[in-house]
């Protein structure tokens, strides 16, 4: 059975969000709920028409069943904002719809089961950020610079040519201050879950013979190496503090190349080099 | 509603400082002790600063870190010739780069990158100073050394781009240069010279990874908070006596995508995403250049490259054979600047200057003329 | 308090966004859709150059072509580059200089007045202007007849593509130190640093990051020089590959090629020619790059046509001296 020991006391019908008790129901060790439902349908409906550009080899010089090629790309620039011929890239608009119906269910049904357990809304939060990043690439900076077209194509080795070609559009990516922001923002976050995963598995895995640490020997870990130690709570605020500014200003520095910047970045830069403060 | 989302600390009691459990030499050793409380630190976690745990090898770790600091910041600062304004207004731009390629492994002289050199030895010793007192730190506190591992994952890759990848490589100046604009050159250049680093599958693991531990400390910080009313944030007793934050935070996942981790094997994965982050970041640049000399022909190799439809027109003056075997760039030439070499006492006049000849268009004639006349 | 930090706020928000631009912003597709193969462009200041540059063309003192055979021997003195011109020709081009080069400074910024009689002496090379504008009319000779690969059959350039309309252009380098990668200007031959094959052992590039850094500063310095960007040439994603470049891409590297050759055969020989305060840092004359021409446009001026080598057989034809009188053996 898919059921953790305890978990039987917490499966009790009611707290949904909305339909009252339709879907309130578990498959194994899945809860479906109202936007379980729409989750489903959306993914499905996104990964077949995924699968069936592939078997048209859409976006490609010729079809092809192989992972790292297959690419569904978005329209061409010239039909703007408009709704594309299928095999033009209306597939790919069909695939975005359904993707960010998929997230935004996800993000809904998140929301419902902390509702149905009692916990904070911080999950789903959190994921509407990196929803947000997704739906900054392919709708509001396609809005911005008038053309679906700019949207990124569907394809494991295609977007990313997407980025390499978007980059270099600005000449030199890394001099774009929010890609600055966002890339400190995701090292950080990886320095920090490196320091937490470690410290609390170096605390309940000691030395062979040692019983389990405590708090204090968290504390006084960190403080004795850095003179601080952020504490139990914190560290987890500062992680989801980390983690969302990375998504967040990785969806900023994509949004202001073009429609806010249409230069090199390198040449950005001026305004500090021109400061009314020099003299 | 938001004050139950446990954002920040509504409610913050300061005892007296905690002293650190003690260790050997602890007394003698931890500074800026007992520690002090500080309000706004204490809204978002622990309100108590210090005390500092200063043995030798902390000693010795921030004075070699100090000196590398220093070589950097005055080699920068005599780039500017010694303006300090100047030196504020381009400190984005000013860098301490490696050695030329023609140094290759040798010692190179002053102002060749033998600062650079110095200040790379230097800040290598004092991360490895630092690396080793993490290692001790956790012993003496009689604990596991897995942040210490974690840190040796980071310096792998650190080692990997100034050290271990230039000595295969045979010149200290395939390494990454100390500035702030400047090491982002480094990774653009070494992008293009290896024929776009996207292509590198090592690099795309590693991405994945740094992605993936956003993700991760996302969904767990954000399980943390969510189940902090119950306690969840006190994860060594939610370790080893599981309570209903525990449990909550397991049935949470579990009903959202099937599977879940438990109190203790998320800091696993969370300790394995972040390591495997520079680990595989680290293979991945180590054999660029020895190993691999372009990903994109590698991908294409391998059939990772998609074919996108032909769109281009020909060019309007049909391609010659041959016209498009560019040479490669060659060495920073040494030989003297055009037009300088005619300069009094800088050596023969090349053959250019003497005499220009320009084929006549349609016909096999050449034009040409004396430069002395009309002079 | 309240009243700073708003003031600061404001101050703060107003230094961001003034470094930025707004939508909404041009885009021109230059590959297969979905690849990111575009150009973005702000129409806003695209309007103000393409005004600047209609602004600057000559109203007065160009006339239509005359044509004719060239002068007969003897006719002028010292005409060493614009001997295959007839003598009207000839003089409608030199009025055309005078508006494309030194309208403010006339006939006399290139022409020697004699300072004891007052009498301007056409034949006298004394200015180093004069001798500097012999080698540009061979230089845009050179251009227009043997580049036609990169200038095109039909349009080439004139003096007005770089000078526009003054005596010194907006656009050339010196050497000062930082300008090594510009060095593919003049005398450097390749900037290809990837490499042909897979794996290092299979191949034979030793190409430094060093040199890598070189080809991008070139690169960089050519996509300012046109105003575009890398997407505009290559496909960045497989930068080296020709069969994914867009025709551009050999365009400009023809350009590149034709660069080095006028650096040589012309800019270079001047050196002595120039006089002090023509010099850069190092002491070397002025050298084109490609945003002498280009000016930060994709063709030069927008191809306004009043730029073009069209009808001014002085340029479009490879020159020679106006013999002296009684030469019979001059074609």
């Amino acid at each position: 059975m898919a059921m953790l020991s305890f978990e039987k006391k917490y499966r009790v019908r009611g707290g949904t969000i909305i339909g009252g008790d339709l879907f309130d129901f578990w498959v194994g060790p899945f809860y479906v709920g109202f936007f379980g439902v729409t989750t489903i349908f959306f993914s499905v409906l996104g990964t077949l028409l995924l699968v069936w550009g592939a078997a048209i080899g859409e976006g490609l010089a010729g079809q092809t069943w192989n992972l790292w090629q297959i690419s569904i790309a978005p329209p061409p620039i010239e039909y703007g904002l408009a709704i594309a011929p299928l095999y033009e890239g209306g597939l790919w608009q069909i695939v975005t719809f359904c993707a960010i119906g998929a997230f935004v269910s996800w993000v809904l049904r998140q929301a419902e089961i902390s509702r149905k357990l009692g916990m904070g809304y911080h999950i789903p939060v959190a994921y509407s950020v990196a929803v947000f990043a997704y739906i900054t690439l392919v709708v509001i900076r396609p809005v911005l610079l008038g053309a679906w077209g700019h949207g990124f194509p569907y394809g494991i080795i295609s977007h990313l040519d997407w980025v390499s070609n978007v980059g270099y559009q600005y000449l030199h990516f890394h001099y774009n201050p929010a890609h600055m922001i966002a890339i400190t923002f995701f090292f950080t976050n990886c320095l920090a879950l490196a320091m937490h995963g470690g410290l609390i598995l170096s605390v309940t895995n000691p030395k062979k013979g040692e019983s389990v640490k405590t708090s204090e020997h968290e504390n006084a870990y960190f403080r004795d190496a850095l003179g601080y130690s952020i504490g139990a709570i914190g560290i987890h605020r500062l992680g989801l503090f980390l983690a969302l500014n990375a998504g967040f200003w990785s969806a900023v520095c994509i949004v202001i190349s073009g429609p806010f910047w249409t230069r090199g970045w390198p040449e950005w830069w001026n305004w500090w080099l021109n400061l009314p403060i020099w003299f | 509603m938001a004050e139950f989302q446990n954002l920040l600390t509504p409610i913050q009691v300061h005892g007296p400082p905690d002293p650190g459990v003690p260790t050997e030499h602890s007394e003698r050793n931890r500074v800026l002790g007992p520690g002090s409380m500080n309000y706004l630190l204490g809204k978002i976690g622990d309100a108590q600063i210090g005390p500092f745990y200063l043995g030798w090898l902390g000693v010795l770790s921030l004075l070699f870190g100090f000196a590398a600091f220093e070589i950097i910041g005055f080699s920068m600062l005599a780039s500017v010739n010694w303006d300090f304004v100047e030196f504020i207004r381009q400190l984005p731009w000013l860098s301490l780069d490696p050695p030329p390629p023609e140094v290759g492994l040798s010692i190179p002289a002053f102002g060749q990158g033998a600062m650079w050199l110095l200040a790379g030895f230097f800040l290598t010793v004092s991360i490895l100073l630092w690396w080793y007192r993490m290692y001790r730190r956790a012993r003496q506190l009689k604990m596991g050394t897995h942040v210490a591992w974690a840190f040796a994952s980071a310096i792998f890759l650190y080692l990997v781009l100034g050290f271990f990848r230039p000595i295969l490589m045979g010149s200290w100046g395939e390494a990454v240069p100390f500035g702030i604009l400047s090491h982002l050159d480094w990774t653009a250049a070494f992008s293009l010279r290896y024929g776009n680093l996207f292509y590198n599958p090592f690099h795309m693991l590693s991405i994945v990874f740094l992605y993936g531990s956003a993700v991760l400390f996302a969904m767990h910080g954000a399980t943390i908070l969510a189940t902090a009313k119950m306690g969840g944030e006190r994860e060594i007793d939610q370790i080893t006596d599981p309570g209903t934050a525990a449990e909550r935070t397991m049935v949470f996942w579990r009903w959202t995508m099937g599977f879940n981790a438990n109190m203790e094997s998320i800091h696993r994965w969370a300790w394995w995403f972040a390591v495997l982050t520079t680990l595989t970041g680290g293979i991945g640049i180590l054999i660029t250049g020895p190993v691999v000399d372009n990903w994109y022909l590698w991908g294409q190799k391998h059939g990772l490259v998609p074919q996108y439809p032909d769109v281009y027109e020909e060019p309007l003056v049909p391609v010659q054979p041959g016209e498009l075997d560019a040479p490669y760039m060659g060495a920073p030439s040494a030989a003297p600047l055009p037009g300088l070499e005619t300069m009094e006492g800088a050596g023969p006049v090349p053959q250019v200057m003497m005499d220009v000849s320009i084929p006549i268009a349609g016909t096999d004639q050449v034009l040409t003329w004396d430069m002395e006349v009309g002079r | 308090m309240k009243r700073l930090a708003m003031g600061t706020t404001l101050a703060a928000v107003l230094v961001v966004t003034s470094a930025c631009e707004r939508p909404p912003v041009e885009v021109v597709n230059v590959g297969f859709r979905g690849v990111g193969m575009e150009h973005v462009e702000n129409p806003r200041q695209l309007q103000d150059s393409v005004d600047a540059v209609l602004g600057r063309e000559p109203t007065e003192g160009i006339l239509p072509p005359l044509g004719g055979d060239p002068a007969p021997p003897g006719t002028h003195q010292n005409v060493q580059v614009l001997g295959h011109l007839s003598a009207a020709e000839f003089t409608r081009t030199m009025n055309a200089v005078t508006q494309w080069v030194s309208p403010e400074q006339g006939c006399n910024y290139c022409h020697w007045v004699d300072p004891a009689t007052g009498v301007v002496d056409f034949a006298s090379d004394n200015n180093y202007t004069k001798i500097v504008s012999r080698r540009m009319f061979q230089m845009t000779q050179d251009i227009n007849a043997n580049w036609t690969s990169h200038v095109g059959e039909d349009r080439g350039v004139n003096c007005m593509t770089c000078h526009q309309g003054q005596p010194v252009p907006n656009n050339y380098f010196f050497f000062d130190g930082r300008s090594d990668p510009l060095r593919s200007y003049v005398d450097n031959a390749g900037a290809r640093v990837q490499g042909t094959t897979a794996l290092t052992g299979e191949g034979d590039n030793r190409q430094s990051i060093k040199q890598t850094e070189y080809t991008y500063a070139l690169m960089i310095h050519m996509s300012n020089s046109l105003g575009v960007n890398c997407t505009y040439c290559h496909n960045s994603a497989r930068f080296a590959d020709w069969e994914e470049s867009t025709p551009q891409r050999v365009t400009a590297l023809r350009g590149l090629r034709m660069i080095r050759a006028q650096n040589m055969q012309h800019m270079v020989p001047l050196q002595d020619v120039w006089p002090e305060n023509r010099l850069g840092p190092m002491g070397d004359g002025p050298k084109l790059t490609c945003a002498s021409c280009h000016n930060g446009a994709y063709k030069p001026q927008y191809n306004a046509q009043y730029t073009w080598a069209t009808d001014w057989p002085a340029l479009t034809e490879i020159g020679y001296p106006n013999p002296p009188a009684g030469d019979t053996t001059a074609n």
